[in-house]
């Protein structure tokens, strides 16, 4: 047993290194090295142009700007190559650390003293070597490798054949048996050459480029203050909608009731009128309390998922809205209540603000991502940083490691786009 | 009475406009934010103002500044100040304000107080005439409060019931009413009362009442 194990085992390793020539790995591969020798070169540029000039100029006062402005453009720049880094297989979590706000010298203190932007300008020097040095080397071995595959195909450009040393050769079934002989042979090499060129590079990015704990715990940090302001905010919210509707109701049904009370023997006839009123103020508040409900936890969010929810949404939104989601019904409560919000929000701000005709929802797990996009085709010019109810969701959002975005230029819709990590 | 309402919620401004009309008296002017309430103080000159205490546009409590603001421009004016929920400090700053003190009519009730509209319109009525409405539940935070050496530890639970009832702004024959008793006994409880807070027998009327209120704020030191 334990040997036929060993033996299916050997079989399976056997089976794997064959097979890679076949599989789309090796696309990627090459796609990650063809697009990472441009990288680097760019890369390379950009050290020049930016960094560099910026610290040049600093002996002028303008270079604090483009020192500072270069090194965030440095960051954006490796945040590419952090996702190029999902083509090789070694996926870097982008950096989204920032320096903190105030005066652009403090900003460029607090730039200059992240490690991480130290890390980021070897990487961009390295680079630079190393992606072409993986490109050139893996070229070669494949178009060597291609070379014995199509054999025949290049006898005519060798009428006096090729000397191998002991022997020579110049006949076309000579070049048929080099083409079967080391053709596939050499084809498995150049794949897990490229490979190995690939992993090289790959590792090396990830060494410098993946982030440190230092900066997810400033991310956390953020996040959490974010989650706690957004909860601040939801509850003064609350507590608006609270005292403006059901409690205001209430107040007029009691008073209401009240005036019938005195009313019932001197003015029968007012006392009902007033009964009748009293009765749809209290229809009324219940509504209003259930409406306040859905604000916090919307029942059917729990009953039938985030599909159903958005769909309901979208039913009550004023503006014609198609939706369009494909979603599984186990996701993280977080996560589905975080995406109903914003879906919510998003639906209010179109039917109050935007002037739009129309709208849709598109719902989607990608990667275990849940992308939720609202689009709406009215005046856009959304500015996200002002109105609460955008950076309320926000601090929501990014306390689930999401990020939202608003896209909004004027007259031209408005895309509000939240992506949220699902664990899946 | 001419009455000018501010309160932003149209449901409640139309509500206690309907309440205070089938009472016999005259809205003549409903507001929604503090600035209106000064311009309508001003304009018509009214017998009292009932006013919300979050009021537009900071939605604080624009209200009682503007309360304040419109009694300095028409010195003399009687201020109702309502809100959904009673603070203490709130009804410290009305009652320390400098008219208050001067036997100008000052309330500051719970919205809730509507539910009984005969006991409000008198309260509105008290506070025109130039009496005080101080809601019970102020006045129940104002007792909770532990002093050192408690002198509300010695009164009996008659005297402490008067005593809630006169710092609401009862009169005498009002609290006689209340508790079923004559107003001779109530004469009776409050002079016993004054003499154990140690605070100086005053004739009665608003002036009693900024007594009794001053007492219970300050530590028993007023």
């Amino acid at each position: 047993m334990v040997r036929g194990g060993a033996a299916r085992h050997a079989g399976g390793v056997l089976q794997r290194i064959l097979r890679l020539p076949f599989s789309v790995t090796v696309l990627k591969d090459l796609a990650y090295l063809t697009l990472g020798q441009i990288t680097g070169a760019l890369g390379f540029a950009l050290l020049f142009v930016g960094p560099l000039t910026g610290a040049i100029l600093l002996i002028t006062i303008v270079g604090i700007p483009i020192l500072l402005a270069s090194l965030w453009l440095t960051r954006e720049f490796c945040n590419l190559e952090r996702r190029r880094g999902a083509l090789a297989g070694v996926p870097i979590a982008v950096s989204r650390r920032r320096w903190g706000d105030g005066g652009w010298l403090s900003r460029l203190g607090r730039a200059l003293a992240d490690p991480m932007t130290w890390r980021e300008l070897s990487w961009l020097i390295l680079a630079f070597g190393v992606t072409l040095g993986c490109f050139v080397a893996a070229v070669t071995v494949w178009a060597v490798a291609l070379g014995f595959l199509a054999a025949p195909l290049w006898m005519w450009a060798i009428p006096d054949g090729v000397d191998f040393g002991l022997f020579t050769v110049d006949r076309l079934w000579e070049m048929f048996v080099i083409m079967v002989a080391l053709g596939p042979l050499s084809l498995v090499v150049a794949a897990w050459f490229a490979r190995g060129c690939t992993l090289v590079q790959a590792l090396l990015a990830r060494a410098l480029l993946a982030g440190d704990e230092q900066e997810r715990i400033q991310e956390l940090t953020v996040s959490r203050a974010g989650a706690v302001d957004a909860a601040a905010a939801e509850l003064r919210r609350i507590e608006r909608d609270l005292h403006d509707g059901a409690q205001a109701r209430l107040v007029a049904l009691a008073m209401d009731i009240g005036m019938a009370r005195e009313a019932i023997e001197r003015d029968p006839e007012q006392a009902a009128a007033l009964l009748e009123r009293s009765h749809d103020d209290a229809k009324t508040a219940l509504q209003e309390l259930r409406d306040l409900a859905r604000g916090i936890h919307p029942a059917i969010l729990a009953d039938r998922g985030l599909d159903a929810a958005v769909s309901a949404l979208a039913a009550r939104c004023p503006v014609a809205c198609t939706v369009d989601v494909e979603l599984p019904r186990e996701l993280p409560a977080a996560v589905e209540s975080a995406a109903y919000f914003t879906v919510a929000e998003a639906l209010t701000n179109v039917a109050k603000h935007s002037g739009a005709a129309r709208c849709s929802v598109l719902g989607r797990i990608d990667d275990g991502q849940l992308r939720i996009e609202v689009r709406d085709d009215g005046g856009g010019g959304v500015d996200a940083r002002r109105g609460t109810g955008i950076s309320g969701l926000r601090g929501r959002v990014e306390a689930l490691d999401g990020r939202l975005t608003v896209d909004s230029p004027a007259g031209g819709g408005t895309t509000l786009r939240a992506e949220l990590p699902c664990g899946s | 009475m001419r009455i000018v309402i501010a309160e932003d919620l149209v449901l409640l401004r139309d509500g206690l406009a309907r309440l205070l009309e089938a009472h016999g008296h005259a809205v003549v002017a409903a507001v929604g934010d503090g600035p209106s309430l000064v311009a309508a103080v001003v304009e018509h000159r009214p017998d009292v103002a009932i006013v919300d205490v979050r009021l537009p546009p900071s939605q604080r409590d624009e209200g009682l500044r503007a309360a304040l603001e419109a009694r300095h421009e028409v010195p003399g004016t009687p201020v109702l100040v309502l809100s959904q929920y009673v603070e203490e400090s709130y009804a410290a700053e009305l009652l320390d304000s400098e008219q208050s003190r001067a036997g100008v009519g000052v309330g500051y009730l719970l919205k809730d107080r509507v539910a009984d509209p005969s006991d409000f319109v008198a309260q509105v009525e008290r506070v025109a005439e130039g009496g005080t409405a101080i809601d019970a539940e102020v006045v129940a935070q104002l007792l909770a409060r532990r002093r050192a050496d408690d002198p509300l530890e010695g009164l009996t639970p008659r005297e402490r019931d008067v005593l809630k009832l006169m710092a609401q702004g009862l009169s005498n024959a009002a609290i006689a009413g209340e508790l079923v008793v004559t107003e001779g006994a109530v004469e009776k409880h409050v002079t016993s009362i004054f003499g154990k807070l140690g605070l100086h027998t005053s004739p009665g009327g608003n002036l009693r009442v900024l007594a009794v209120l001053a007492w219970l704020r300050h530590d028993g030191a007023g």
